[in-house]
Order: C-alpha cells, then sequence, then structure tokens
C-alpha cells in the first residue's frame, strides 16, 4: 500500500494495517496523528509523569497491539493513559497548583481545577471524547458529568475573568 | 468558542510531543520487525512447486518408457518383422499330392483291381497306410471276400 493511500486511511484500518504488516512506517503515521494531543492532555494532568506514561503506552501497544472489538483507537489510547495517570494523581496536584504565568493564563486556570474538572474538560475539550466516553471514563452518569463539565468552564471563566458583576443595590430605597 | 477557548488553543500549541520522546518510541517501534507477507509466500511456493513438477513430468524418463520409437539396425534388417506384410511374405499354400490319386483314378475308370489288391493287403498287415473312408466303401462294395481274409472283418 502506498503512503498516499495511507494518509486516506482512518485510525482503525491503519492501526489494523499496522497490526498485520508490523511495518514501521505504519505506526510512524499512526503515532504522529496523537501524540500532540496525548502529550498536552498528560502533560496537563500530570507533566512530570507524562513522558514516561507516554512512553509505556506505546511500548504497550508496540508490544502486545491490543484488540479494538470496534472501539475507536484515540478512545482506547485515552482510556488507557487516564488509567495509568490515575495513579499518579496523588502526587502531581501539588506540584501542578503552583505553576502558571501571566502568559498561558489559561493553562495555568486549568491547572487550578480540581483534578476531576480538569480530567473532564480536558478530555472532551482538548482530547475531543464525546462527553457518553468521558463519563465511562470517570466512571459518572452523563448527566453528572455534563453537569461537572459546565461546572469546570464556568469556573474556569470565573477565574480568568472574573465573576460576573453583581448590582451593589439588591432593593430599592424607598425615599 | 469562548474567547478563553481560543486563548487555550494558542497556549497548547506550545506542548507539542518533545522529539526525545518521538524518536524513544520509533526505536521500539524499529525492534518489531515487519511481519512477513505469508499469501505472498505461499503463491510464490505454489507456482515454484508446479513449476518444478512440470519440468519433472517433461524430463523424468519413466515419461518415454514404452514410448520409444523402434530404431532399425543393421541386424533387424536381417529379420524381417513377422506381422510385417504378411501377405506377401506368408509361406505359399503347397497343396500336397495325394497318395491315393492313382487308386482313385483306376476307380473312377471302373478298375478295381488294385484298390481291392490294396484293401486285401492293408487287411494282412498292420503297418500298412490305411485306406480312405470312400475308398474302403467302394472297396467293401466291389471285391470279394477271400476266405483268409475274412477273419479280419
Amino acid at each position: 500500500m502506498s503512503r498516499k493511500a495511507l494518509r486516506h486511511l482512518s485510525d482503525e484500518a491503519l492501526y489494523k494495517h499496522y497490526k498485520d504488516t508490523r511495518n514501521p512506517a505504519v505506526f510512524r503515521l499512526l503515532y504522529c496523528r496523537h501524540k500532540d494531543s496525548l502529550y498536552r492532555y498528560s502533560m496537563q494532568m500530570a507533566p512530570s509523569a507524562a513522558a514516561p506514561l507516554l512512553q509505556k503506552l506505546w511500548r504497550g501497544l508496540l508490544k502486545n497491539p491490543p484488540e479494538l472489538h470496534g472501539r475507536i483507537l484515540k478512545s482506547w489510547l485515552f482510556i488507557t493513559i487516564n488509567k495509568l495517570l490515575k495513579h499518579e494523581f496523588s502526587y502531581t496536584v501539588k506540584e501542578t497548583a503552583e505553576g502558571g504565568s501571566r502568559q498561558h493564563r489559561v493553562l495555568s486556570a486549568i491547572q487550578k481545577l480540581p483534578p476531576q474538572l480538569r480530567n473532564i474538560l480536558l478530555l472532551h475539550m482538548e482530547c475531543k471524547l464525546p462527553l457518553a466516553t468521558v463519563a465511562d471514563i470517570e466512571r459518572l452518569s452523563l448527566n453528572t458529568c455534563r453537569d461537572m463539565y459546565h461546572n469546570a468552564r464556568s469556573k474556569l471563566n470565573d477565574d480568568i475573568y472574573g465573576s460576573e458583576r453583581k448590582p451593589w443595590q439588591v432593593e430599592v430605597i424607598e425615599e | 468558542m469562548n474567547n478563553w477557548e481560543h486563548q487555550y488553543y494558542k497556549e497548547a500549541e506550545a506542548l507539542a510531543s518533545p522529539p526525545q520522546l518521538d524518536d524513544e518510541v520509533f526505536k521500539t517501534a524499529q525492534t518489531y520487525k515487519p511481519k512477513a507477507n505469508l499469501n505472498h509466500l505461499v503463491s510464490r511456493a505454489t507456482v515454484s512447486c508446479s513449476v518444478v513438477i512440470a519440468i519433472l513430468l517433461l524430463v523424468h524418463p519413466a515419461q518415454y518408457l514404452g514410448a520409444l520409437t523402434h530404431q532399425v539396425s543393421a541386424s533387424d534388417l536381417m529379420h524381417e518383422p513377422v506381422l510385417r506384410d504378411w501377405k506377401d511374405t506368408a509361406a505359399p499354400s503347397i497343396p500336397k499330392e495325394d497318395p491315393w490319386l492313382k487308386l482313385r483314378n483306376q476307380i473312377h475308370e471302373g478298375e478295381y483291381v488294385a484298390l481291392c489288391h490294396y484293401w486285401r493287403a492293408e487287411q494282412k498287415s498292420v503297418d500298412s497306410n490305411p485306406l480312405p473312408q470312400e475308398l474302403r466303401k467302394s472297396a467293401k462294395r466291389h471285391c470279394r471276400i477271400l476266405p483268409h481274409t475274412a477273419s479280419r472283418n
């Protein structure tokens, strides 16, 4: 199969082709499609452990390519990296909460979110996973997950732009 | 999309997978060698086997056992084949001489002396050539039975 034809294949077809052929060029193509979003997600969830965990994820995939059973490859990648990251949460929360600068205002605001809200926000916004999948990952009902996602967004909004202005006078004073 | 969302994607662009990590992963990928295309190999093996079998069948001497054309040698020319031109080479049928022809002719002319003489001599000796059936019949009919020969009939 030519390189041009490979580029037009879906993730799943490309992955199946890699599994059948074990061609490093095919893997490179697949890796390049997901490496940045995986890295961004991992870096925002556990900066110090991101690189080794990603290495572990890809090594596992190369060593023993999993059966997708009709699932989307991207979902499998983020579900797996999420499982690996959950072991790192205990110490990374403190570490990331202190980081941040004026240049990366949004990134540092995201770091201030509680881990679960941050995870839900990033999985949906950065990784483009549907909320139903995110709810499955977090083991929540879809409604709760949706509420938490909106909660994370409003918190972020408040943190970046400040809370909405409220009238200083709540009642009309009769003279 | 909110303003902060636009801002987020701008800031997140700086977070790209580091080349060291990519190199490590690619190095690991290189350690897994590509699988050989078995179907391709099997089809190649099948074609090769078929070609070898075809060559063997064509070249093998057993193919020609019993199928060689007869080479005419000098010795063969001496001995003519049995069936070749059998009509021409068949031995001519030579009519045998009838030993009783003279006797038959005499009977035909009505002379029975020689026949009767032979018949009586035959009856006397055991080893003599026996008369044919029709001559014996005519002898019995025409020849007189002598007293010293009557005992044999």
